[in-house]
């Protein structure tokens, strides 16, 4: 690999459906996941990286965020406005479904930065709700029995008790 | 890590069926989306499962929560309290946040201090007792009336008099942010006559003639103001003025009061029960100060 600097080799990355991606290395360096494998490696690696974990539609998802980011911040004045307006379209763009797969490919790849963007988008939309929608949303069960809820109650008392509604 | 990528083999069969489903996110990932919310949001989420639980209780969540001198407001709420033998250091940072939510008083029982649960904010009260009243002592012009209209108990009721002058001061390190101040008081006497609640009048005069004048004092400045007082039989706070903390590590002096020393006519029929300071960001005030 001499003389082949490091921001033009490119990656293969194969998701779930087989489909391939070519990722220029300066990229994958932000799939923190993908980056820990090609170190373990020795830097050598040829063939395409499979995903078991990830879907076409997530790794897509995700390569956009971070080819625009990328993008922002190599010095282009006003970055930031730019990046909060795609930031917010990003983020609209999506179904709550989407969201949350969202989150598991990026949390399985490991991309910080859009980690902390997606917590945030999802705490926005959880906020305020009820107990339904919340569990609605993530799809799980309440796991607790009867007893357990009656200790939790008690546990959190403190926040509950006496708090008047504006 | 790099070994885990190439040989994990999808159990649940084709990756059709693979279905994402959020309760298969990591505790940890949760915790982070926790952190976004408020106290009282992440208290009601840890109902959804025991997952939600275990990631409510992350100690760098409440650690956000907490102000940045949560130690030095700890010491002050434990100062009184002899029998609480528990080290703060034992405590999960959830349990230090509750702990500090809960009124606690200091300074020989005539301070209280609070975080407001929903947005950690400082809350502090200074008693009547803790305020210099010119002329309090002399049974013409004030005395103290027990009452549980007070979150101390006591009240400090004016008669009549010419030279009204309520003031105080306090040191204390506010976590950085604005801070509003208030007067807690009452033209009338409040008392329970057959179980319902009476307001006397009777001693009530001299308001409407001129305001009554409120000053707030801090190394950042002096404010002064001037207000009506009305709505008999009703306690009101009343602003006296605002400052701002830079620094959680300033001990600030804080100084405040209320005159009304025009001597060409009496007031009187006024119940003065405490100064209330607390953080702007602390919804409406008057809600989160009543018991």
């Amino acid at each position: 690999m001499s003389g082949i600097s490091d921001t033009e080799r490119m990656i293969t990355l194969k998701t779930v459906e087989g489909t391939l991606f070519d990722v220029k290395s300066s990229i994958a360096k932000d799939l923190k996941t993908v980056q820990a494998f090609i170190d373990d490696s020795d830097d050598d690696v040829t063939s395409p990286i499979p995903l078991p974990n990830v879907f076409t539609r997530e790794l897509s998802r995700i390569l956009d965020y971070l080819n625009n980011h990328h993008r922002f911040r190599s010095g282009i004045e006003k970055a930031d406005e730019e990046m909060a307006r795609y930031d917010a379209e990003f983020a609209k763009s999506m179904s709550h479904e989407e969201l949350k797969a969202l989150i598991l490919a990026a949390n399985y790849l490991n991309v910080k930065d859009l980690l902390e963007f997606l917590n945030q988008t999802v705490a926005d939309v959880i906020q305020n709700k009820s107990v339904e929608f919340v569990r609605n949303f993530f799809g799980i069960e309440n796991d607790y029995t009867p007893e357990e809820e009656e200790k939790l109650r008690n546990e959190n008392e403190w926040a509950f008790n006496g708090v008047e509604q504006d | 890590m790099g070994s885990n990528l190439s040989s994990c083999v999808c159990d649940d069969g084709d990756g059709g069926s693979l279905k994402p489903r959020l309760g298969d996110i990591p505790e940890s990932c949760v915790a982070l989306v926790l952190m976004y919310l408020d106290p009282l949001d992440i208290c009601k989420l840890a109902r959804l499962n025991r997952a939600f639980r275990g990631a409510s209780l992350a100690d760098f969540i409440w650690e956000s929560k907490l102000p940045l001198n949560y130690r030095f407001i700890m010491e002050k709420a434990l100062e009184d309290d002899d029998d609480d033998a528990f080290s703060m250091e034992d405590l999960g940072k959830r349990d230090v946040y509750a702990r500090l939510c809960k009124p606690s008083l200091f300074d020989n029982g005539t301070k209280e201090i609070w975080l407001d649960k929903k947005t950690g904010g400082v809350c502090l009260a200074i008693s009547s007792k803790a305020l210099r009243i010119t002329g309090i002592d002399d049974r013409r012009y004030w005395s103290h009336i027990s009452t549980e209209e007070s979150r101390f108990h006591t009240i400090a009721y004016l008669h009549q008099i010419w030279w009204l002058e309520v003031e105080g001061d306090i040191e204390f390190r506010f976590p950085p942010g604005s801070y509003n101040v208030f007067f807690r008081l009452m033209l009338g006497k409040s008392s329970k006559r057959l179980g319902r609640r009476v307001c006397n009048s009777e001693h009530i005069h001299g308001w409407d003639i001129k305001p009554v004048k409120f000053q707030l004092t801090t190394s950042g400045g002096h404010v002064v103001s001037q207000s009506h007082l009305d709505n008999q039989g009703q306690w009101i706070l009343y602003h006296a003025g605002t400052f701002v903390s830079k620094d959680s590590n300033d001990l600030m002096k804080i100084k405040f009061s209320l005159t009304q020393i025009d001597c060409t006519h009496t007031k009187g029929g006024l119940c003065v029960d405490s100064v209330f300071i607390c953080n702007s960001g602390v919804g409406k005030g008057v809600g989160c100060f009543c018991r």
